[in-house]
């Protein structure tokens, strides 16, 4: 175990962030009320949903396992992730495939939105409470004309650690 | 520092020189066992001669200088000018070390290869040798302590060494022993410096050398100095050379640490011949594709569709299998490195130890080979350091005062299996028990209830240790549970089949190819779900009847089948899905063995049989024991396949429990 706590930890390099070095390009997406932000630099590609097999024996915010151009990868249902409830798919339903250290995964959400420039004068950092997901998951508040997105700390949100925990509901 | 080498020439010298040098050491080994033998010195002394020619190529002249002096030393020996001692080989051994740190160096990027401390004294260690005569005092010593060794030996195997006086004139002995002939304690701490000579013999003071220190000009300066070029022009130039060195060292480490393999050319050729083949059954595919569109008779297109792939088929899977054959390395590169390591180990506490190795002719992926080494290594360390006892307590139990340790390996079915034999104290389950609960790594209730196979597992735990003392071999409660991980990590496992007071054997088990591994399966469905199981493992499958089913306490169920009872696993309930048939006799069982372990698996039904190529799921599922990875399926779905020995063990009922029903 101490060797996966390592590489989880290096993966979550949240702790040296500061909110200046938060600005760049965020591509943002919609789970439930509220609009979410990552950062370009994770994200692979966006593809529709396809027919996931599901695995046995795992937490049901695992989705399953996908076949993308010949590769496995896992998708994670961020809805169930955040605690939120699981709702049919739509046309507007898709997967992102971000970059977590070196293996690609698929999260599962509502819809994405756009890719926005947020600015560090933007930047705020995470609440300390009032808000669905878990605080260690957020690395700051963006701000653009009056309306909020979270900018999800992806590395910390699909660690390891993380996927190998019981329960999806953290809030 | 410029260098106008080819770094590719380079890379060639450093990859060569290193194989060259690990490939010393059992030489080594044999020369002590026969210090006769003129083909062993012949054989080192052309490695190391290679060496030196090579290093005076690339102007490493330090390196050159060296391994000169080194191949002096075995000229002499060659010509039978100088005996073959223990120590001389010593010497040897330290100067091939040295000779490998410094390939080392120069693979990270390091070009000038200076001189270091260690060096300069080991240096001075082989001159003093060659300079002195035969039976030089350490020679005169060594023979001594030969001697007092086969005294030693004697005394211990009358049982004498128990003796107190005996044991105590032993100890004072080897204290004398490390005193006279340990010359690694003391580290020179530098070469001495112009400066610090001239202060030491009185001739100035540092004062006078820190003012003369401070008066040498740099180049740069005397030039802007004297005018030659202009100040702001060397700032300049200054700065270009800074940024060259960087990149020069950044440009050479990148080159000496890209991972790489040396192919055969007639392997490559092989490859160019498939992959014609492939066009030209690429260009049947595209001939069979017009047709199609324009409809021709369709019969015939059938039957001529059905032998381009076939003829794809085949081509794909030589195609693999070659490839597969191409990643393939001598496990001898791990194995060569072993005597010397355990003569090294069991010199320093004490202990003898006779090696001695089997199966270095098998070859393995090269992933494999990177990720065995580490584990080997160290259970090999834990033999030497827990397995094998002392040569007064061998001779004490009876034993020959030579402990052996035997590595075995062998290939056997897809899988890699490493056995490690020591005849060395074993070990006592209830000992290894007690310890866990003493650490609260388990309570009672579970201490008494493992089984003793399972205590013995007890020592891959982290943070367990069983060594009284820490040393520096082992025993720091780090390390056997490395081993575990590592081994987990390459998908395969270690089992301890041990005698506690006769010897511990360690069974590495390993799948040979970790990269490309393909299964042929058995599509059966579960439910909506569909898995594949790997048929190797199926001994057959059946729709049960009724009365062949029982239900034991605990909900656990048997089948018979022709007199023998099998523990029912069904399937859907290890996975938690809907059945389609809850019925076992509306259903089908498969009868899975596998090393002696057996069970029947229920299913809802067998589609078909499939070849896939397993991939690895990642670290998100290795808590998952069911699956053993997915695979893409015909359709473009992934598959799961399920693991055999996740099924196996979850039967919870061993097969000699099984005999007792």
């Amino acid at each position: 175990m101490t060797v996966e706590n390592a590489s989880a930890n290096s993966a979550a390099p949240t702790g040296a962030k500061t909110i200046g070095s938060l600005d760049g390009k965020y591509l943002t997406f919609v789970l439930g009320e509220e609009e979410y932000g990552l950062e370009i630099l994770k994200v692979r590609e966006i593809i529709g949903l396809m027919e996931i097999t599901s695995v046995p024996q795992t937490p049901d915010f695992i989705k399953g396992v996908i076949n993308l151009r010949g590769k496995v990868i896992p998708v994670i249902d961020l809805r169930l992730k955040f605690g939120m409830a699981e709702v049919e798919p739509t046309e507007e339903t898709c997967v992102i495939v971000v970059d977590i250290v070196g293996s690609m995964m698929g999260i599962l959400v509502d819809t994405v939105s756009e890719v926005l420039d947020i600015g560090a004068n933007q930047i705020e950092p995470p609440p300390s409470f009032g808000s669905k997901v878990d605080a260690d998951f957020i690395m700051g508040m963006g701000k653009i004309k009056d309306k909020v997105k979270i900018l999800l700390d992806i590395d910390r949100v699909l660690s390891t650690e993380e996927l190998l925990r019981i329960t999806g509901a953290t809030g | 520092m410029s260098f106008d080498i080819d770094p590719e020439i380079l890379e060639e010298f450093i990859k060569e020189t290193s194989e060259e040098l690990d490939a010393l050491d059992p030489q080594f080994i044999t020369l002590e066992k026969k210090p006769n033998d003129p083909e062993v010195i012949n054989s080192i002394f052309r490695t190391v001669h290679s060496i030196k020619g090579a290093s005076a190529f690339f102007n490493l002249n330090h390196m050159r200088n060296f391994a000169h002096k080194l191949e002096n030393l075995l000229d002499e020996l060659r010509k039978g000018e100088r005996k073959v001692t223990k120590n001389i080989i010593d010497i040897l051994l330290v100067g091939k070390d040295l000779l490998s740190d410094m390939i080392e160096r120069l693979s990270d990027g390091d070009m000038n290869i200076e001189m270091r401390p260690k060096e300069a004294k080991h240096l001075k260690i082989v001159e003093d040798l060659l300079d002195s005569e035969e039976e030089s005092d350490t020679n005169i010593l060594e023979s001594i302590f030969e001697r007092i060794d086969e005294v030693k030996a004697s005394l211990i195997r009358d049982g004498l060494g128990s003796n107190a006086l005996v044991s105590s004139l032993l100890l004072a002995i080897d204290e004398m022993r490390k005193i006279t002939l340990d010359t690694d304690s003391e580290e020179i701490k530098d070469i001495p410096r112009l400066g610090e000579i001239l202060i030491e013999k009185g001739l100035t003071n540092q004062g006078e050398i820190n003012k003369a220190l401070g008066k040498q000009k740099k180049l740069g300066e005397i030039l802007v100095e004297t005018g030659a070029v202009k100040e702001e022009d060397m700032n300049n130039a200054l700065a270009t050379q800074v940024e060259q060195t960087t990149e020069a060292v950044t440009e050479t480490k990148k080159v000496a640490k890209k991972k790489s393999m040396r192919i055969e050319e007639e392997k490559i050729d092989g490859f160019m011949d498939l992959v014609g083949e492939l066009i030209i059954n690429a260009e049947v595919f595209n001939y069979l594709q017009k047709k199609l569109e324009i409809g021709h008779d369709l019969d015939k297109l059938r039957a001529e569709f059905k032998s381009a792939n076939v003829d794809f088929n085949e081509l794909t899977f030589s195609l693999q299998r070659r490839l597969a054959e191409v990643r393939k390395v001598s496990i001898n590169g791990i194995l060569q490195k072993l005597p010397r390591m355990v003569r090294d180990l069991a010199g320093g506490i004490g202990k003898q130890v006779d090696f001695s190795m089997s199966g270095e002719d098998i070859l393995i992926d090269k992933s494999l080979f990177e990720r065995l080494e580490a584990p080997l290594n160290h259970i090999i360390r834990n033999a030497v350091d827990h397995g094998v006892e002392l040569p007064e307590h061998r001779a004490r139990a009876g034993k020959d005062p030579i402990g052996t340790i035997n590595v075995s390996i062998t290939e056997s079915q897809g899988e890699l299996i490493i056995q490690i034999a020591d005849n060395g104290k074993g070990m006592d389950a209830e000992k290894l028990k007690q310890k866990a609960v003493e650490k609260e790594m388990i309570t009672e209730t579970q201490a008494a209830e493992m089984s003793d196979k399972e205590a013995y597992s007890l020592i891959f735990s982290p943070g367990f240790s069983t060594a009284a003392k820490v040393t520096d071999v082992s025993g720091r409660g780090v390390g056997m549970d490395v081993v575990m991980t590592a081994l987990k990590e390459a998908k395969g496992k270690v089992e301890i089949d041990t005698v506690f007071g006769e010897g511990s054997t360690f069974i590495i088990t390993l799948p040979m190819s970790t990269t490309l591994i393909t299964i042929s399966g058995l599509v059966v469905a579960v439910g909506v779900e569909n898995y594949i199981i790997p048929m190797e493992w199926v001994k057959e499958s059946l729709r049960p009847d009724k009365s062949q089913i029982t239900t034991l306490k605990k909900q656990s169920e048997l089948v018979k089948i022709r007199d023998e009872l099998y523990p029912l696993m069904r399937l859907h309930k290890m996975f938690d899905i809907e059945p389609r048939h809850e019925e076992a006799s509306e259903a089908v069982v498969m009868v899975l063995e596998k090393e002696g372990k057996r069970c029947c698996l229920l299913v809802d039904e067998i589609i078909e049989e499939t070849q896939v190529v397993l991939k690895d799921l990642g670290a998100a599922f290795k808590e998952v024991t069911g699956i053993m990875g997915g695979a893409i399926l015909g359709d473009g779905k992934v598959g799961l396949v399920v693991s055999v020995d996740g099924v196996l063990a979850m039967t919870g009922v061993s097969s000699d429990e099984m005999k007792g029903i």
